[in-house]
């Protein structure tokens, strides 16, 4: 597995790009709760040794994740989240939720970027210069950091959402559909917080 | 013309008239849960999917004036699911539109490539 770069990132500040931030989601398949987004302005030339460490968030453990996380926030590099709960989803489609939830993590950033990397996809409705990589978070640095604020985030929520409503296992597989959870499903009924717009959830009377 | 015939006498023109801008197809009827797409193809080292809208002279407006947003969400929906469970792919990618007029004889009267159509 090929380590994510700044190689982006470089191309990038060559054409005078300086305040250029990784975004990435998560939680877009999960059956239940928000889908979640962070935005990323690593520093020019950042330098920190922990930086090596950082690749997407599905090759980390939550603790490498969680201390990323932390060593983020100590350092003070800007970051940005957005969260866009499961009513919009069955509102307005994952695609857009999850864009929506993109475009508040770039607002939420505390100076405004330059440029966007985005996994994936592309933001039409943000006005700012941008580029999706197909497998960004594996190929760049700023979004692989997104990925890791984005995943941390939406965990410690999902791990809280748990005590709220109990009985899914929410804690455990954050609201993806593992076989436990559908298992819960088919058991209680949807709860508050599950996507009725989603196949596995559709049609199950609530709990 | 049956509407699915119109529809598979656009995809096999679209498909030819592809490969010759130069698109390498990489398959056709692409489908998955979230539902489906016409043709995916590289172009220029992108990844192109793309939506081929056929009709014939008598329905009302253009076949690229068909692809509603609720349309294009889905197409990027699909998008976004393709490119979760393939390797191997180009680091970019778009949604083109192939706009197809069949006179009501069967004959094609319009070809019109849009491409990046769809955001």
């Amino acid at each position: 597995m090929k380590l994510p770069t700044f190689d982006q990132e470089a191309t990038l500040q060559a054409r005078g790009y300086r305040l250029i931030a990784g975004v990435d989601e998560v939680g877009r398949g999960a059956l239940a709760g928000p889908v979640m987004a962070a935005a990323v302005i690593l520093p020019l030339g950042a330098d920190f040794p922990w930086l090596r460490s950082v690749r997407d968030s599905k090759q980390l453990s939550p603790r490498q994740r969680e201390r990323v996380f932390d060593l983020v926030q100590r350092a003070g590099i800007p970051f940005g989240l957005g969260s866009v709960p499961h009513a919009t989803i069955d509102e307005v489609g994952i695609v857009r939720a999850t864009r929506m939830a993109m475009a508040q993590a770039v607002e939420a950033l505390p100076s405004r970027p330059d440029f966007l990397l985005i996994d994936a996809l592309s933001l039409p409705e943000v006005n700012l210069p941008q580029k999706g990589i197909i497998r960004g978070d594996q190929l760049s640095v700023s979004i692989a950091c997104a990925s890791i604020m984005a995943k941390v985030s939406r965990d410690r929520q999902m791990t809280e959402l748990d005590s709220v409503y109990p009985g899914y296992g929410l804690a455990r597989h954050k609201g993806y559909g593992t076989r436990q959870h559908l298992q819960c499903l088919g058991q209680l009924g949807p709860c508050a917080i599950h996507r009725r717009s989603f196949a596995p959830v559709l049609g199950l009377s609530p709990a | 013309m049956k509407r699915k015939a119109l529809g598979e006498l656009g995809e096999r023109w679209a498909r030819e008239y592809l490969e010759r801008k130069g698109y390498l197809i990489r398959e056709t009827n692409f489908r998955c849960r979230e539902g489906e797409i016409d043709i995916v193809a590289e172009h220029n080292g992108c990844l192109v999917f793309v939506e081929v809208r056929t009709k014939t002279g008598s329905d009302f407006g253009t076949p690229e004036e068909s692809v509603t947003a609720a349309k294009q969400e889905k197409l990027v929906s699909v998008a976004m699911s393709y490119l979760q469970t393939h390797d191997d792919l180009p680091s970019e990618w778009r949604i083109d539109v192939v706009a197809i007029e069949v006179s009501p004889r069967g004959r094609v009267t319009r070809t019109e490539l849009i491409q990046n159509a769809v955001n």
